[in-house]
């Protein structure tokens, strides 16, 4: 048994597109190429990285919503990148996902109680008193109230759906979630309230979690590590503490210095890249980032840097740190 | 809620009372969407014009036995040929049969030749439809090539291929019409499964450890059904139409029975001596099929999302 709840080694997503009107796929989209990270027991790894760099299909990818084009995939030490559908769902009894949009991911016919109550009943609990009381409880844990239950999806507002899509993720008891940019379609001040649940939650469940997001002050706020992604590579994963205070990739530095400073009068000097983000059919050779990157040399768009380890538990890839 | 702090009073809190109604209003629409939904559909002119000559034809129906003045099989030497008049409202026959009676029962065959036609060919299309839009791939690929040839044929030439393998008969009627008409829904259901499929609903669905019959039928299902009710609203008439058609062509029900199609085409060779022979069944089937697509089309206009 290893001391990791999911380990994640050179996964890759590629999107086949076709070309021309008799064409099969030639061309792909890179959305994920070559990952490689782990979340031990009770830690919350952030990932970051601005639209369109992978997070995303990341996390789809390792809930095995979509599948893996090449490496693997191991939770609790077992290889489940090639698991069939029934190995699956042992899987998700303890892994689950919390997706962005709270108002996409709840039935719109169902009562947001029998939404719950059913992922219950799935499971094998066929007592409905005690699957009520299981309800109510769940309820309770995320904030909701036993009225809440005979509600529809619509007549609730996005928090409080985000709370009843978590209530529904916890009914299967999981070990390790998912959340996909979980607060990013809710209001600031909704948000906060979101967070704090889920490390409140985190703390009583002894939950991890992978918590995607572009938002970098909420994974700062509720990350122990956290994976910077560019192009459908992780470029830099330290510590939270160590990487807001510096950062050594240049993206890093980049996606960091454009978080607002709170206190006011205060300046820090924003570093605005030039260009837009390469396509990732057709990924610069070498560095990803060395078309953006100042520092580039004749090597970083030659040789694809490895990522190393640079300090505590620090990994950068560039040539240059 | 947080309230936020108002910077001018009086215009604040006449502001927040009509936030406040507003939000009622959406709630109470929100929380009866049926309701709601009647309420529309009784304001559409059409709709409530169709939904009454349908009532009147489904009571007709029903109560065709107390309704009837006479018997719709009984010939009357006495009475042969005689124009509408009081006591025989829609006219005789050359056997002397009564006309408005005879109309009365058909309307028993023509409402189950439509319904239950209509529901067989809905079940059939709307499996098909959801297995192949659910699994796509091969399943997907196998279906579409059936409904693609089953929907490049008119339903009417269809059924009759499957009536002359089948025979005549009310019966064969209807699965004809099953089996010459499921191709629509197999597509529309179809596609509304390609696009539920991505929704991150069923996604959830899926990793929450569903089994794919709970998937299609719990969650996708109830969510892909408004167009296909539409749908069957306005196949309705059409089941109708074919099955008077057919009776005409004497390939469905079989004189006695009464279905429209035969009473119009027992008058074709009368038209010249007693045109009500003729008249009243087809003015009938024309009012049938106006009243369902009046509704039809209401219906469509009332569960579009953008009306």
């Amino acid at each position: 048994m290893t001391a990791n709840i999911l380990e994640v080694k050179g996964l890759k997503k590629y999107f086949p597109f076709k070309k021309g009107l008799l064409g099969k796929a030639m061309e792909y989209v890179r959305a994920v190429d070559g990952v490689d990270f782990h979340i031990g027991y009770g830690e919350t790894l952030g990932l970051v990285g601005e639209s369109g760099c992978g997070k995303s299909t990341t996390g789809r990818t390792i809930m095995r919503l979509l599948e893996p084009t090449e490496g693997e995939i191991f939770f609790e030490g077992q290889n489940i990148t090639r698991f069939n559908k029934k190995q699956l769902r042992q899987v998700y009894k303890h892994m689950q996902l919390i997706f962005q949009d709270p108002f996409a991911s709840l039935n719109p016919r169902k009562a947001v109680g029998d939404a719950v109550d059913e992922v219950l009943l799935v499971h094998g609990m066929k007592d409905g008193v005690k699957r009520r009381e299981r309800v109510e409880e769940l309820f309770d844990m995320v904030g909701l109230r036993k009225e809440d239950m005979d509600k529809y999806p619509h007549e609730f507002s996005g928090g409080q759906r985000q709370r009843v899509v978590i209530a529904r993720a916890l009914a299967v008891n999981p070990k390790l979630l998912i959340c996909d940019e979980p607060v990013s379609a809710l209001d600031v001040s909704i948000q906060a309230q979101i967070i704090n649940l889920l490390m409140e939650l985190k703390e009583r469940l002894k939950l991890s979690y992978l918590f995607i997001s572009h938002d970098l002050r909420v994974v700062r706020h509720i990350s122990d590590r956290v994976a910077v992604m560019y192009l459908g590579k992780i470029v830099e994963m330290a510590p939270a503490e160590d990487l807001f205070r510096e950062p050594l990739h240049p993206y890093s530095k980049a996606l960091l210095s454009v978080i607002p400073v709170l206190k006011p009068g205060q300046k820090r000097k924003k570093l605005v890249l030039e260009g837009e983000v390469p396509n990732p059919v057709n990924p610069p050779t070498g560095c990803r980032f060395s078309t953006r990157c100042k520092y580039a040399t004749k090597q970083c768009s030659e040789i694809e840097p490895p990522i190393k380890l640079v300090g505590n538990r620090h990994f950068v890839a560039c040539h240059l740190c | 809620m947080i309230a936020p702090q108002s910077r001018n009073g009086g215009v604040y809190i006449e502001n927040e009372w009509i936030e406040q109604q507003a939000l009622e209003v959406r709630e109470e629409k929100a929380r009866k969407p049926f309701a709601d939904f009647v309420a529309k559909l009784f304001k559409h002119k059409g709709a409530v014009f169709g939904a009454v000559i349908i009532l009147l034809f489904v009571c007709t129906a029903v109560f065709a036995s107390w309704l009837a003045p006479y018997e719709y099989d009984k010939p009357d030497i006495s009475a042969v040929l005689q124009p509408p008049s009081a006591e025989h409202l829609f006219g005789t026959d050359e056997f002397g049969r009564d006309i408005f009676s005879r109309i009365v029962y058909g309307a028993r065959i023509s409402l189950r030749v439509a319904f239950v036609a209509v529901g067989i060919s809905l079940v059939i299309g709307t499996v098909l439809g959801a297995l192949a839009g659910y699994y796509g791939g091969v399943v997907d690929y196998i279906i579409t090539s059936i409904t693609d040839i089953a929907w490049s044929f008119p339903t009417t030439l269809l059924a009759i291929a499957f009536i002359a393998a089948l025979g005549t008969g009310v019966e064969n009627v209807i699965i004809a019409i099953a089996l010459a008409s499921w191709a629509g829904y197999c597509r529309v259901v179809r596609g509304q499964f390609l696009s539920l499929r991505e929704r991150e609903f069923v996604q959830a669905a899926r990793i929450l450890g569903m089994s794919d019959a709970r998937i299609i039928f719990r969650h996708m299902l109830p969510n892909a059904l408004a167009p296909v009710i539409v749908m069957a609203t306005l196949e309705l008439p059409k089941a109708i139409v074919i099955e008077a058609s057919l009776s005409f062509l004497g390939l469905g029900a079989q004189p006695p029975e009464p279905s429209w199609g035969v009473i119009l085409d027992s008058g074709k060779g009368l038209l010249d001596q007693a045109p009500w022979i003729s008249f009243f069944p087809g003015l009938m089937i024309m009012l049938v099929v106006l009243g369902f697509n009046l509704f039809g089309d209401a219906l469509r206009d009332v569960l579009d999302p953008n009306s």
